[in-house]
C-alpha cells in the first residue's frame, strides 16, 4: 500500500533528506514524472497546439452560427454600455447634489447591469449549445472576446499563446504571480479554517464577528498586498489562468464552467473596452475590474474541481469560502470605499442602510446566477452539486455582511 | 462525442504530465526560472493536483525563499490531505526558520498517515535535525 495523493501517480519510497536541503533522488521531495522530459518551450507549444485543435474543432462548419452569436454578443455589450452610462449620469447628478443615497443607488444599478449582462451573455451563447456538436461555451474566454472584435479563433488563440511562449517576461511574471498567490493562499487557508468551522457549527452573533474580525481584516490586508498590489498577479490571471484553467473547465462538463466562461468574457471585455473605469473613474473602476477578475477566477477553480470528480466541499473549502468573501467585499466595498475616502463622508453616511442596500444587490446577483444554473444544467447530479456550491458560496458572503451590518 | 471527449481528456492529461516533467527536470538542473514557469502554469491548469504546489515549494526552497516555500507546501497539504510529502516539505522549511514546535507537529501528523518505511526514515531524519 503506497502513500497516495490526489491527482498524483503512484508514490515510490522516499530516501533520507539532509537537514535544510532536499534531494530529488529517489523522489525525496517530488514524485518522478510519468512522461519523458521535454523542454518547456516544447510543452507550451504542445499546449498551444492542443488548444488550437480544440478551437478548430469548435469552428469547423459553424461559421454562420458563430457570426450570429458574435452579433448577439456585440449587441449585448452595447446594451450594457448604455445602462452603465445612464447609471453613471445619475450617479454624477447625485454626487453634485450631495445626494449620497442616490449615488450609492446608482452604483448598485451598475452592478445590476453587469449581473443582467452575465445572464444575457450566457443565455445567448447557451442558446446555441444544442446546435453545436462541440460546446461553444467551452472555448477560451479570449476567443469569445475576439468574436466581438471580429477576429478569428486561430488568430485570437495565437495571441494568447504568444504571451505564454515569451521567455523572460513570462517567467518573471509567473514567479511574481505564484509568489503573490502563495502568500495570499497561505492566509486564506488559515482564515477559512476558522471561518468555515464557525459557520458550519451554526454559530451566529456578535461574539462570532469579534472572533473573526481580526482575521478577516488580516485577510483583506493580505489580499491587497499580495494580489492587488502585485502586478504579476493580474497579468497572469489575465492570460495564463484563462488560457490553461479553461482546459480544466473544458472537461468538467459542469454548469459552473458556463458561468465562469461568461464571467471571463465579461472581465475580458471590460479590460479591452475599459467599461468599468470609463464609467466609475480610474480608481473605483479598477477595483470593480479586480472584482470581476477574482470572481471569474474563483468560478474557474470551482469548475476545475469538477474535473477531478472530487467532493467539492472537501477539496474547495479553502478557495470557496475565503475567496468568495474577498470577492464580494472587495468588488462592491472597494468602489464605495474609494468614493467615501475621496469625499470624506464616512462619518456622515448611514453605513447600515448602505450595507443593507448592497446586500440586496448581492442577493439579486445570487438569484441571477442560480437561475442561470437552473436553465443551463440538464444533468441532475451536476445540477445538485452546482446549486449547493452557489448557494453556500453566497451564504458565506451573506453571513459576512450580516455580521458587518450588525457591527455597523 | 464520447470518443471526442476521451481524446480531449487524453490531450489535457498529456499536457499536464509534460508540464510536470519540464518543471521536475528544471528543478533538478537548478533552473528556477523554467521550474517556476512550468509548475506555475501547471498549478493554474490543475490547482487541485498537489504536484505543482510541491514543485513550487521546492523551487522556492532552492532559492531560499523559505516563507514562500512554506506557503506552497501548505497549499499542497490542503489539496492532498492524505499525502505526507507536503507535511515533510513544510516541516523541513519550518525547521530552517526555527519554528521547531510547528515543525515537530507536522512530522507527527506525517507519521500518522505515512505507510512507506522510507517515509518513516525521512521523518526521523528531519526530526533529528530540528
Amino acid at each position: 500500500m503506497t502513500d497516495m495523493a490526489i491527482g498524483s501517480p503512484p508514490v515510490a519510497p522516499l530516501p533520507v533528506v539532509l537537514p535544510g536541503t532536499f534531494s530529488l533522488e529517489g523522489e525525496a521531495t517530488l514524485p518522478r514524472p510519468t512522461v519523458a522530459e521535454g523542454a518547456s518551450s516544447d510543452t507550451l507549444a504542445m499546449l498551444m497546439e492542443m488548444m488550437q485543435s480544440l478551437a478548430q474543432q469548435t469552428i469547423e462548419g459553424k461559421s454562420l452560427e458563430i457570426q450570429k452569436t458574435q452579433n448577439s454578443l456585440t449587441q449585448a455589450v452595447e446594451e450594457l454600455s448604455k445602462k452603465l452610462q445612464e447609471a453613471a449620469r445619475e450617479a454624477a447628478e447625485a454626487a453634485a447634489n450631495n445626494d449620497d443615497e442616490g449615488f450609492f443607488g446608482s452604483v448598485c444599478k451598475m452592478v445590476d447591469a453587469v449581473a443582467d449582462w452575465v445572464g444575457e451573455a450566457v443565455g445567448t451563447v447557451a442558446g446555441k449549445v444544442a446546435d453545436f456538436s462541440v460546446d461553444l461555451v467551452t472555448a477560451p474566454a479570449d476567443i469569445i472576446a475576439a468574436m466581438v472584435q471580429g477576429q478569428s479563433f486561430a488568430q485570437a488563440l495565437s495571441t494568447v499563446g504568444d504571451n505564454l511562449a515569451t521567455d523572460g517576461h513570462v517567467a518573471g511574471t509567473v514567479k511574481g504571480f505564484t509568489s503573490g498567490v502563495a502568500k495570499f493562499m497561505t492566509d486564506v487557508a488559515e482564515f477559512s479554517v476558522a471561518y468555515l468551522a464557525v459557520i458550519e457549527a451554526g454559530v451566529r452573533g456578535d461574539n462570532v464577528w469579534d472572533a473573526l474580525k481580526g482575521e478577516f481584516e488580516n485577510l483583506g490586508h493580505s489580499f491587497m498586498e499580495n494580489l492587488v498590489r502585485n502586478p504579476s498577479v493580474m497579468e497572469v490571471t489575465g492570460w495564463a489562468l484563462k488560457g490553461l484553467a479553461v482546459a480544466t473547465a473544458l472537461v468538467s462538463g459542469g454548469t459552473l464552467g458556463l458561468v465562469s466562461v461568461a464571467l471571463f468574457a465579461l472581465s475580458e471585455l471590460n479590460q479591452r473596452y475599459g467599461i468599468a473605469e470609463k464609467v466609475l473613474g480610474p480608481e473605483n473602476g479598477k477595483l470593480v475590474s479586480l472584482g470581476l477578475e477574482v470572481a471569474s477566477t474563483c468560478f474557474m477553480l470551482y469548475a476545475g474541481g469538477g474535473f477531478d470528480n472530487l467532493d467539492l466541499k472537501q477539496t474547495t473549502d479553502v478557495i470557496r469560502g475565503a475567496a468568495a468573501i474577498v470577492q464580494g467585499s472587495v468588488m462592491i466595498g472597494g468602489a464605495i470605499d474609494g468614493y467615501m475616502e475621496a469625499n470624506k463622508v464616512a462619518d456622515e453616511i448611514d453605513q447600515t442602510a448602505e450595507t443593507q442596500s448592497l446586500m440586496n444587490r448581492i442577493a439579486r446577483l445570487q438569484r441571477t446566477l442560480e437561475s442561470l444554473i437552473d436553465e443551463l444544467d440538464e444533468k441532475v447530479e451536476q445540477h445538485q452539486r452546482s446549486q449547493k456550491t452557489a448557494s453556500s458560496l453566497f451564504q458565506i458572503q451573506g453571513a459576512t455582511f450580516e455580521a458587518s451590518v450588525v457591527r455597523a | 462525442m464520447m470518443t471526442h471527449d476521451i481524446r480531449q481528456n487524453q490531450q489535457i492529461n498529456e499536457a499536464r504530465e509534460r508540464l510536470y516533467a519540464a518543471g521536475f527536470h528544471a528543478l533538478a538542473a537548478h533552473d528556477g526560472r523554467t521550474a517556476y514557469k512550468s509548475f506555475g502554469l501547471m498549478a493554474a491548469m490543475c490547482p487541485l493536483d498537489e504536484r505543482p504546489w510541491l514543485g513550487l515549494g521546492a523551487t522556492h526552497e532552492q532559492d531560499s525563499d523559505w516563507q514562500l516555500a512554506a506557503g506552497c507546501y501548505r497549499i499542497a497539504r490542503r489539496v492532498a490531505e492524505r499525502s505526507p510529502r507536503p507535511l515533510l516539505g513544510e516541516a523541513r522549511v519550518l525547521g530552517v526558520l526555527g519554528k521547531l514546535a510547528e515543525a515537530r507537529a507536522l512530522l507527527n501528523q506525517a507519521e500518522l498517515i505515512a505507510q512507506e518505511p522510507a517515509t518513516f526514515v525521512q521523518i526521523e531524519e528531519i526530526r533529528g535535525n530540528l
